[in-house]
């Protein structure tokens, strides 16, 4: 059940302060190593201080269709982790996070303990007016399972977005997130994902980011209870003057938890890309075994793409490993499709949709069909009716 | 109509260094054509010059197809007249689906012959389900299991699965001329006699406006031409054809080996025609 | 300001001992323009380089300390000493040296290197160089091989036209410093088609209490040369923290190969801030190879600027963090010509609390084609009390390019260790040959002798080691 909490006092409180953190802080600055690649001083946001917007979110109808699933309505006060998560915006988070917290509206779905879905569920945001703040918090019950697409979507007004999700997971519960941004190209987009994993559970989130003008995305993920596991993945297009900061940070906390992270993107002439990665082991993370990798395809000269990959390690009984390549397509595969009668745009748009592919695999075609579509649309200019994937075997 | 593939006096070379030293051939519908030599001879460059392969440098001679002169078209377009390249180490292509390949590369064909009309391309896209069986029953025929549609295209294949996976797609994409570059090497005797079984199969299918299927075997062995028996048998040597002649060329071949060749003079392009 | 206190090793440091301090010019603590100006004296000095230094005074000023790498908190730089001079004048005979450093030298077993016929030998002792001698073939071939005041007054025109170039004083802070108060080091100029057989060394020691070290070391190798230098040190310990705070510019012309050796011993209370960087132009290569053992912090990048087509550059990295050490070490590589390639190889290990860092960066510019950089970094981390920490950066602005990176970090294998184990090893000789086969790719790079003294080192660090 999706509910809404503007009723809780806490909740109001939480706002309140979060408002005067943000009359009260600068915008991030270049001299931040985060935000360094992404200077903000020339977007321009003090124009959109005070403008108005609103988020809605629906969901797919029937979440109980599935034989075994329940999905019950949620006590709001009683939700702990979304309380923890909002205290700890108080003491942390820039101020992207506290301008969320205090104009945004927080959108709770609650997976109770045990409930699963055979099918995927569908969230859909839809932001309207100047600027929106939607905030939506997953709670995963101890061993809940879903997949969940969630897609958020500008409208045409929109200027900036200012995106927040929680993602918590109970003991061994399992989530598959897939999670879309979709907007017009002058769109600034601020995108902060947090994720807690408990013991045993396990989490895989997909974004896309195809869409704006300009893109600052985080995704931290921490996992708190042995055996936790995480997968973070991210396709993105950054088309001439499209700029995207993307950061994924995995945190290990406790001894053997694993994590992976794949950030695949490709890039036009005039383009450019950021990619930070963090894996952090602390010093009772024994038994930790992660791997981050950023792998970028440049399709013309003049895109610029960084990459930065890091490795804090506190623990040695761990496995921890990552891998960064820049390059173009293969001029040898591109000959051998043009020498089956592809064209030169033909043939890179299948080696590009190619080079994304194992990142698709894994999300549900209500996801990956729609997204395989727009990125046909960008590499080739016209939509490829052969992108689907109905011929499958 | 009968087509055909013309080449004369072909010069040809890579990195400065030249290989091919003026190079006479004439391949029509429904003839295979086996050529043979030693190594270095120059073979290979053959078939990549060919096919447009931009490694390569043309510094001499000339070739078309149907009177068009193919040095002027682009591997592209090359391949949409007809023409196909089966090569001898084809890439890998990670991430692409020997399916999802497949079904592009026949919707592009339609779409070239939908704009060209009278060009001698066949019917390709027709309806999804069409393709899929099509699809199913020429892995079946070329012993590939069905698992293969949702692999990566060539990637981790043995060599064996790799000269399969070049014939199955002549078999889908149905060309005018195949150039098969060193046809057997790598393969053991079954994956020899599947290769050959889906090369007589394209030799008797004339389903493309009748005509027949034509193609030049590049190959340094006999085995293949046991199963897939020649019209023309012709020899290089060092760049050039020296020697041209019938099936019987082969066992002569096979005797004498190679050495000989060295000293035949040069035939011209109307002794080898006839 | 530190008191200065009776200070006991943890691990026995062979070389931990110094001679009865002979300086006979030493300026006071602290640094200011009058004790540049009498630096600048001492050395008898043009007035450009004097103006040089004083410039690179002001800018070591208002230069702000790096808000990133080692903790560099421990310095404090009113209470160094930035200069002291030995003797009167350098010496080309060994006769010629004073008894006491001769006995230096002694211990440190340069006699048996002069017998090796090593092309020449610039030792220094408290930023002055007390013993210099040169090969007479190198001196016909046109090499010169001297120490950087003789340079200046002997070779102005290749002083002017090289030195600061490219590390310029403005560069960072500590590049500053040593602009300012450089002394000593070693100047190379290796004509054109010349090939140096014989790799050109030196020695360094620090030898006098709260002493900075700041020597400054010019390599030019014309075109279609090639010159292996190698730069050796061994420190004393002392309770009060040193400074050795070294530039080093390296100018591979076209077709110039340059290897620059390095295998960096100092005792646990010295501070290692190295500013090394070369250009290579056209075709040239120029290889870092980077052993850093001691030092209780290290920050040290070596890079290469590849300026010229056809040009390579090669990083070879290893580092050591054992207790109370912070190794903070990498690479910088920027191709700024097409055709050109890079190849990065970092090995570090951490124990006993130890930290080790890789920081480094492959910047590609933009309109470039067919470059070519794999960066590969390796680390062992041998207890839990350790870490590792990898910070590389990949700035690409041409898409013509081919660029890789990889980092692995573990500990050693259980199975590898059960395996040695089982055929007779104890846990600790197990664990000393795994290590030393994990360095062995860039031992391997090494002169001999040095591969040997880097095996000793090896194994005295690990000594203490189990589990």
């Amino acid at each position: 059940m999706i509910a809404s909490t503007e009723k809780i006092d806490w909740y109001r409180e939480a706002k309140d302060s979060a408002r005067s953190r943000f009359a009260s802080s600068p915008w991030p600055s270049a001299t931040d190593e985060e935000w360094r690649r992404s200077d903000v001083s020339k977007l321009g946001l003090d124009a959109f201080i005070g403008a108005s917007g609103t988020a809605s979110v629906a969901f797919s109808a029937d979440l109980s269709a599935a034989a075994g699933a329940r999905l019950g309505p949620a006590s709001l006060a009683s939700l702990p982790a979304l309380r923890e998560a909002m205290a700890g915006i108080g003491d942390g988070g820039d101020r992207f996070a506290a301008w969320n917290l205090a104009e945004g509206e927080a959108w709770i779905l609650e997976l109770p303990a045990g409930s699963s879905s055979s099918a995927p569920i569908l969230v859909e945001c839809r932001l309207s007016g100047r600027a929106s703040h939607p905030r939506l918090s997953v709670v995963a019950g101890e061993g809940a399972a879903a997949e969940i697409v969630y897609r958020v979507v500008a409208g045409d007004d929109i200027g900036l977005a200012n995106v927040s999700l929680d993602l918590f997971l109970g003991a061994d519960s399992s989530l598959r997130v897939f999670e879309s941004h979709e907007s017009g190209d002058d769109v600034l987009w601020f995108v902060d994902t947090k994720a807690r994993v408990a013991r045993d559970a396990r989490l895989l989130h997909l974004v896309a980011e195809t869409s704006g003008r300009f893109v600052k995305s985080r995704v931290d993920c921490a996992l708190e209870g042995p055996g936790a596991d995480a997968v973070l993945d991210g396709i993105f297009h950054a088309s001439a003057g499209r700029h995207l900061d993307l950061r994924t940070v995995q945190r290990h906390l406790s001894p053997r938890a694993t994590s992976r992270s794949l950030y695949k993107g490709a890039l036009d002439s005039g383009g450019s890309s950021v990619c930070q990665g963090l894996i952090e082991v602390a010093k009772d993370a024994s038994g930790t075994d992660a791997f981050l990798a950023n792998r970028n395809l440049l399709l013309g000269n003049g895109a610029r793409a960084d990459s930065i990959p890091t490795l804090r390690i506190g623990n040695n009984d761990v496995r921890c490993s990552h891998g960064s390549t820049t390059g173009r397509l293969s001029e040898a595969e591109i000959f051998y499709l043009e020498s089956r009668g592809f064209d030169r745009a033909s043939a890179r748009e299948l080696l590009v949709l190619g080079f994304f592919n194992e990142l698709f695999d894994a999300a549900p075609r209500v996801f990956s069909d729609p997204l395989i579509d727009r990125l046909s649309r960008l590499l080739v200019g016209s939509s490829n009716s052969g992108a689907s994937r109905e011929w499958a075997a | 109509m009968s087509r055909t593939l013309s080449i004369r006096g072909l010069e040809a070379g890579i990195e400065g260094k030249r290989i091919l030293e003026g190079l006479d051939l004439e391949i029509h519908s429904g003839e295979i054509h086996a050529l043979m030599g030693p190594n270095g001879s120059g073979k290979s460059t053959l078939a990549n010059v060919l096919s447009g392969n931009p490694v390569y440098t043309v510094t001499g001679g000339s070739a078309s197809l149907d009177g068009e002169d193919l040095f002027a078209l682009s591997a592209t377009e090359r391949a949409l007249r007809g023409l196909f390249l089966a090569f001898q180490y084809p890439v890998e292509i990670p991430g692409v689906t020997v399916g999802r390949f497949l079904k592009r590369a026949l919707e592009l064909r339609s779409e070239y012959g939908a704009k060209t009309p009278g060009s001698p391309v066949p019917e390709g896209k027709g309806d999804l389900g069409g393709y899929v069986k099509s699809l199913r029953d020429t892995m079946a025929y070329m012993e590939m299991d069905q698992s293969f549609i949702n692999r990566y295209l060539n990637q981790g294949f043995s060599g064996g699965e790799k000269k399969r996976m070049e014939v199955l797609q002549m078999l889908m994409l149905k060309p005018a001329f195949a150039i098969i570059d060193e046809v057997d090497s790598g393969l053991d005797i079954d994956a020899l006699k599947v290769v050959a079984k889906g090369l007589n199969r394209l030799r008797d299918d004339t389903s493309r406006d009748g005509q027949g299927f034509g193609a030049l075997l590049v190959t340094h062995y006999r085995r293949i031409l046991d199963e897939v028996a020649p019209d023309f048998v012709h020899v290089m040597y060092k760049g050039r054809i020296v020697l041209s002649g019938g099936p019987e060329l082969v066992g002569e071949l096979e005797q004498r080996g190679y050495d000989w060749v060295a000293d035949l003079p040069v035939p011209s392009v109307a002794e080898v025609a006839s | 300001m530190k008191a200065e206190t009776a200070y006991a090793p943890p691990v026995e440091y062979a070389q931990g001992w110094h001679d009865i301090d002979t300086s006979v010019f030493r300026t006071r603590r602290g640094l200011d323009e009058d004790i540049v100006r009498a630096i600048s004296a001492q050395k008898n000095e043009p007035d450009w380089m004097l103006q040089f230094r004083l410039r690179s005074l002001s800018a070591f000023r208002k230069k702000a300390m790096p808000n990133w790498g080692a903790d560099l908190s421990g310095i404090d730089f009113e209470n160094l000493f930035y200069y002291a001079r030995p003797q009167d004048e350098s010496v080309k005979d060994w006769e010629d040296v004073p008894d006491s450093i001769k006995r230096t030298f002694d211990r440190l077993g340069i006699p048996e290197a002069e017998r090796k016929f090593l092309a020449g030998v610039g030792a220094q002792y408290d930023s002055e160089v007390v013993y210099h001698s040169l090969k007479e073939n190198l001196s016909k071939q046109g090499v010169i091989f001297t120490d950087p005041e003789t340079a200046v007054r002997e070779h102005p025109d290749l002083v002017r036209k090289y030195f600061g170039t490219v590390i310029p004083y403005l560069d960072n802070k500590f590049a500053a410093l040593n602009s300012a108060v450089w002394s000593g080091g070693s100047f190379v100029y290796v004509p054109k088609g010349v090939r140096v057989d014989i790799p050109l060394q030196a020695y360094f020691r620090i030898n006098s209490k709260s002493f900075g070290q700041f020597e400054r070391t010019l390599i030019i190798a014309d075109e279609g040369s090639f010159v292996h230098y190698i730069e050796g040190c061994t420190a004393p310990v002392y309770a009060t923290e040193s400074l050795h705070s070294a530039v080093v510019e390296i100018i591979a012309l076209a077709g110039a190969r340059v290897r620059y050796t390095t295998i960096q011993n100092w005792s646990n209370d010295v501070y290692n801030l190295v500013t090394k960087r070369a250009v290579a132009y056209r075709d040239a290569v120029v290889e870092w190879v980077d052993g850093n053992i001691g030092a209780k912090r290290t920050m040290k990048y070596p890079s290469v600027w590849l300026m010229g087509e056809g040009a390579h550059g090669e990083v070879l990295s290893i580092a050591f963090a054992g207790e109370g050490q912070e190794q903070d070490t990498g690479a910088k590589i920027v191709h700024g010509a097409s055709h050109t390639s890079s190849v990065v190889t970092s090995k570090s290990i951490s124990k006993g609390g130890g930290i080790a860092s890789y920081r480094g960066l492959v910047k590609v510019k933009e309109g470039l084609t067919d470059v070519r950089s794999r960066v590969v970094c390796d680390a062992l981390i041998l207890d839990e009390r350790s870490t590792s920490n990898t910070y590389p950066t990949m700035e690409i602005e041409s898409d013509d390019v081919t660029i890789e990176h990889e980092a692995r970090v573990s500990r050693i294998g259980e199975d590898q260790l059960f395996y040695l184990m089982a055929r007779g090893f104890t846990e600790a000789e197990a664990s000393l040959t795994i290590v030393a086969g994990f360095l062995d790719p860039l031992v391997k790079a090494l002169p001999m002798e040095y591969a040997v003294e880097l095996n000793r080192l090896i194994e005295l660090e690990m000594e203490g080691t189990v589990g």
